[in-house]
Parts: structure tokens; sequence; C-alpha cells
């Protein structure tokens, strides 16, 4: 085994092309474990718990080059490698002879082009400025980035409150303004219904429910997770609210949300009722409808009719007998409504995002009776793309599942859209060929349309191919697992 | 923030912002303020306001006793330049009687405007009085208006000489070199080049109780009586 740990100076690479480089080079031949990255905080800690030695010190704008291999000369052939990719991504992209320099604010970028949204990805420490730029500079703004503190929310959106623009976010995944997907966002069909999500893949969900039925979305207008508590006090629920209650695409909306705080609760309930136009509320809770139910709802008063989400069989018809439920989640809500759902039958769930009375699972996420995890949780996104992106975290972990002979059936989903991975079902299928030729079986719930660039037809069908059980309903697919669930004693 | 450490004093603290006294006359007061708040050119823009107590600010940090700040982000001060001042009647553009209570009258004279009869004048964190020169000199210097070499001579000099608070007299310094709150470089731009001069005037008039109000009413003095050099 040959391992080096380089520190270089004197160029700066953004983190998105870093991480294409170190899959790229962790993929060659030879290599056991390669990160190239620049030496933050984050990044040292992540290259010193991949067992490389750090040097002494660094500064954050050095950059980090750790390669582990078999022997000499894959090292050698990977370092080789690196140079080479970092050459490539570091080569200009070609402007006309006198054309303007690219903006580097979002201030900048919106004065004279005519912007009215702006789009904040840096990293959580950082999205606080960009925010407050791009909301000085008039726009509304969703913030995709998280790990951004609870303060700067509230400064945040209270200053975008006086200034009349909506704040989406922080961690807001999803949003549809007038049929633009940004983040990650399914291609649905336009239609009368507005939605207002404080919750990403719940909204996304909600929206390829509607779109199999028929009923199409105006716009979906996130908020962020938090925006509902008693912290932050619904402040862009209800700009949301007051935007779709002005346009004219809209004739009925959506909340998409977990049970929201009483008091915010009472002033969005009174907002809804001078609205003018229909509000529905699907708020996730203990012994509340499915976003499935939602769905159906949302659809017949929209004057459609309900289509039921598809659903296929799987080849392993019972889980492993003495087994447990396990649910490997890249959606926040996916999770969380799984987890009410099993709670019910099954008690208390563990998880590293735990309902009220769950248990919570250790650093190492070591699974411990019925366990469900949410990757896309912030902790575990630090310092690494979304699940929805890259699922190879997931696929390690359902391997690891097959192997663990507590485990007795597997529910996970399946998101597509933009921004997600082009082949979603394709990363994770060969494991669950595996696991399905071990006895195991797994649950899939795909979240998606036809129209998404992965189609959902296609990737339906590779889980169906691999032996998956494949539902267009996150309940019916949860639901399906718990039935496989051979009895056990303590379940009783 | 970037220079030296030097000491702070806190001088003026508000529900948005805390104002610290620095001692270094190019830059006299340093703010911390909520993106909420009135933004002074010379201000740090924060989610939160430090405790109360003194500070230390230098090598681009920030601190007090119990953190460190950090600069993630460099914003740039707004500074209008390069415009002119509009042929067309500004009169309905005036704050009524009601929101510029307190905003001392300007003369509508070419040479109306007495910078020593205005500085301090007034209650409050900004003197309306010094609000009122602190519009006409950044209107005069986003127009290059010849006035603002005897203005801002003026103003200078009964800074030297008079009492005023803290914040005014950065608010004044900045405004010497033409540097302003975007709420005022907006209007500025708005009224000059056309655009969404109710929403600007609205924004501008919602600063502070009466300081809108007098900042406008320095810019508008500005604007309107530029034509009337060499009338008598």
């Amino acid at each position: 085994m040959s391992k080096t740990l380089q520190v270089r100076r004197g160029g700066y690479v953004d983190s998105v092309t870093l991480m294409q480089v170190s899959k790229t080079v962790s993929a060659s031949p030879g290599v056991t474990a390669a990160l190239v990255a620049m030496a933050t905080e984050l990044n040292l800690d992540l290259a010193s718990s991949m067992g490389f030695d750090l040097p002494a010190s660094t500064a954050p704008n050095e950059m980090l080059v750790a390669v582990e291999a078999a022997d000499d000369d894959s090292l050698a052939q990977a370092l080789d490698l690196v140079e080479a990719t970092l050459r490539e991504a570091a080569s200009p992209a070609p402007t006309a002879f006198g054309a303007a320099p690219p903006p580097v604010t979002v201030g900048a970028a919106a004065r004279g082009s005519g912007a009215t949204v702006a789009l904040v990805s840096t990293p959580g420490e950082y999205a606080f400025a960009d925010a407050v730029d791009a909301v000085d500079a008039g726009l509304h703004t969703m913030v995709f980035s998280d790990n951004v503190p609870l303060a700067q929310e509230i400064a945040l959106k209270r200053y975008a409150e006086d200034a009349g623009v909506l704040v989406m976010g922080p961690d807001c995944g999803t949003a549809v303004v007038a049929g633009v997907g940004l983040g990650f966002a399914n291609v649905v069909r336009p239609g009368p219904v507005g939605v207002v999500a404080a919750s990403g893949t719940g909204a996304q969900h909600l929206m390829t429910l509607l779109d199999h039925a028929g009923v199409g979305v105006s716009h979906c207008l996130g908020v962020g997770g938090r925006d509902l508590s008693a912290d932050v006090g619904g402040v862009s629920t209800i700009r949301a609210l007051d935007l779709l209650a002005d346009d004219d695409a809209t004739d009925l909306v959506v909340v998409v949300s977990k049970p929201p705080d009483a008091e915010v609760a009472d002033r969005l309930e009174r907002r809804a009722q001078e609205l003018g136009k229909p509000v529905l509320f699907a708020l996730l809770g203990p012994g509340r409808p499915d976003l499935t139910a939602v769905a159906e709802r949302v659809v017949s008063s929209a004057g459609g009719t309900w289509q039921k989400p598809s659903s296929t069989r799987g080849s392993v018809e019972a889980g492993r007998p003495g087994g447990y439920l396990r649910g490997l989640f890249a959606g926040g809500t996916m999770c969380y409504e799984a987890m009410l759902l099993a709670a019910e039958q099954v008690g208390p769930i563990a998880s590293n995002t735990p309902l009220a009375g769950g248990r919570s699972l250790d650093e190492q996420l070591r699974s411990d009776g019925h366990t469900m995890i949410d990757f896309g949780d912030d902790r575990l996104t630090r310092g690494r793309p979304h699940p929805m992106i890259d699922g190879s975290i997931r696929v390690d972990r359902l391997r690891a599942e097959v192997e663990d002979a507590t485990t007795g059936v597997v529910l996970l989903d399946v998101v597509l859209g933009l921004g997600a991975s082009l082949d979603p079902a394709g990363e994770i299928a060969p494991a669950i060929s595996a696991a399905t030729a071990a006895g195991l079986p797994v649950v899939a719930a795909v979240v998606g349309t036809k129209d998404d660039p992965q189609s959902l037809e296609r990737q339906a069908d590779v889980l169906r191919d691999a032996g998956a059980w494949v539902h267009g309903s996150n309940a019916d697919a949860t639901r399906t697992a718990l039935s496989l669930l051979h009895d056990r004693e303590d379940n009783a | 923030m970037d220079g030296a450490e030097r000491p702070l004093e806190e001088a003026a603290r508000t529900r948005v912002s805390v104002h610290y006294e620095t001692g270094d006359p190019r830059v006299p007061v340093l703010t911390v303020a909520t993106p909420s708040a009135v933004r002074l050119p010379a201000s740090i823009v924060a989610s939160t306001l430090p405790p109360p107590g003194p500070a230390t600010v230098g090598s681009g940090r920030f601190w007090h006793e119990s953190s460190i700040w950090r600069v993630s982000r460099w914003w740039r001060p707004d500074r209008p330049v390069g415009l002119f001042p509009p042929c067309t009647d500004l009169s309905g553009l005036q704050a009524d009687d009601e929101s510029a209570v307190g905003v001392p009258e300007v003369s509508t004279a070419y040479d109306g405007l007495r910078p020593e009869r205005l500085v301090g004048r007034g209650p409050g964190l900004t003197p309306a009085g010094d609000d009122v020169l602190a519009g006409a000199l950044v209107a005069a210097h986003a127009t290059s208006d010849p006035r603002l070499r005897r203005w801002r001579a003026a103003t200078l000099a009964t800074l030297g000489s008079t009492t005023t608070t803290a914040v005014s007299r950065a608010l004044l310094h900045h405004a010497c070199d033409g540097y302003a709150a975007p709420e005022l470089a907006r209007f500025l731009v708005a009224v000059c080049n056309g655009g969404d001069v109710a929403a600007a005037r609205a924004r501008l008039l919602a600063v502070g109780h009466v300081s809108g109000a007098a900042l406008m009413t320095g810019a508008l003095h500005t604007l309107f009586t530029h034509r009337l050099e060499g009338a008598a």
C-alpha cells in the first residue's frame, strides 16, 4: 500500500470541480482512496478520517492532494491523472475579444440583466452575505445552501420582508417558478396549483403525484424547513401566499410542511382565509394524512380525476426472518413520512433524524432495530454532494445491510428530476440485485415524472429488473415494506 | 478592518445597529448593522449585534469579549456618480409637512444652503440638520455640482468647531466624498435617470423617524437649485 498527501500553493479551484477530480481519481485502477480538495477545516478533517497524516500547518487557500493506492505504480498513475484532470478543469472557457468579464457578485450580475430571481448556493457560512447582496438588488432569492445559522435566516427574512421580496430557504432544495425548475425539481405540467413548501422532497413528491393524475403546477415556492418555527415566524410562507394570491395562473394553493408552531399556524390560518383563493394545508405529522392522501384531495379540489400511483411487485416476497426494517433515504421528507407510517405499526424507529420518542443513531450510524437514515441531512452533506446527486454513500450502506443478518426488509427512495443524478436507479441497481439474490426484499419509492430527464418509466424498469418492489407513492412503498416484514415477537 | 488592531468605543446603539468610535479620522465611526438597518458606508453587516461593551477591530477581524467575527465578503458602499439633474418639476417630490416635522427649511436660492447653520441642528442619532446637509452633499457629488467644493469646505470647517453626534459626524464625513446609504443612492438614481421614483421615495422616507425626509430635502435642494446659477 502506498499513500501520499501533498499540499499545493497558488491555485484555487472550486469545490464542484475538485469533487469531480476526486471522483475520477478514486475510480482509477489500484486507487483505494483519494481526496483532492482545498485545505479547509472540513476537508482536513475528512483527510484525517481517511487515514492521512496531516501536515503541521496549512491555509484554506492551499490544495490537498491525498491519494492511497495498492502500489507505487498505481499511485504515480493516479497523481498523473490528478494533474491531467486539474489542467483540463483550469483551462478557461473561450470568451470573445472585448467581451465584458463575467460578474463576480450577485448584485453585479443582477444590474442591467433584468433578472428577478437569484439562486444562492455558496457554502452555508458565506450564503448570508450573498443572499443579502441579492435582496439588496431587489431579487427574490432562493438560498439552496444548508448549514446557515438560524440568526442569519431570521435577519435575512426580516430584511427581505422590508424590501418586499421573497427568500426561499435556506436549505431550500426545490422551487419551480413559472415552469422553470430551480435546485432539485421535477418536470411537471403547467396548471392551477400553487405550492408553498417548507419541505423540498415533500413538494417534489406532491407535484409528481399531481402530475401523474394530470393536474399541473403554476409555481412551487420553497421556504426552508425552519420557516414555520416560532423563531422565524413563517415570514417567507406568508410572503409566498401573498405572491400566489396575486398570480393569475394560480387557482388553488397547497402548503406542504411539518406541523408549524401553534402561534405561526394561527397567523397562517388567518392569512389563508383572507387570500381569496382556496388554501389546503398538507401538514405531515403523527395521525395526519400522508402526502399521497393529500395529493388525492388536491386533485379532486382542482377538478381532476385521481390516478392511483403505479406499483409493481418485487422478486422477494417476504422479509428475512427475524429481521428489522431498514430505510435508506435521499429525501428528508420521504424518510420522515416513512417513519410516521412505520412507527404506527412497529413502534419507535431509530434514525439520525428521529421523530419525537424515536432513538438517535450513534455517530457511525450503526443500525439499531428498525432504523431509517436520511442521507440528505445537513450533518451528512458537509463536504460531499447531496445523495440525490451522488448516491454512492447509500449504495455502500445497502451492501452493508445485505451482510447484516438483522436486516429484514430495505425501503428506499429514488428521486428523479432536474439537478438529480442522471441515473440514480442505475447507480443503486447492482446493490439491489445483490440484496434480492441474498433473499433480502427491497422496496423503492420513485419520485419522478415521465418528462424528467431520467424518465420515470425507464428508472422504474431498472429497479424492477433488479428485483425491487417499485411504487410511485412513498406511503404505498412504506406500507408494502411493513407488510413484507416477517413477524417479530417484539412487533406484536 | 484590514489595518492594525484598534480598540473601539461603543458610541450609540439602536435595535438594529451598534456604532463604535474608532479614533481614526478617515473612518470616525464603524457600524455593525443588521441588514434591516440603514447602512452607513463603514458598516459590518451581520445577522446579530455584538453585546454591549468595548470591541477591537483589525487584521480583517472584529472581536469582543465573547466572540471573533471574520470578514466573509466585502460590500461596496453606494456612491452615485455621473448623474444629471432632471429638467422636470421636482416640487411634487418634497416630503409633506407631517413627515418632515423637525426638518430645517432650506432657502430655495442657489446659495441657500449654509452648512454652518445646519450641523448639529435637531434631535436624534443624526440631527435632521446633518441629514439635510448630507443629502445635499451626496447629490452634489453625484451630479458634479460646482457648489460641492464650497459646501464640503464649510462642512469640514464647521465639524471642527461644532458639536454633533459621532454617528452624524461620520455620516457627513462620508457624504463629503459622495458615499450614501443605499436608500438615498437609489432615490437619486431613480430621479435623475428615470425609474420607479415613487417606490424609491417611499423607501427613502421610511429611513429613521425624519432622517429620510431630511436626506431627501437636502438632495432635492441640490437638484432643484442647480439651474438657478447666476439668477438674481
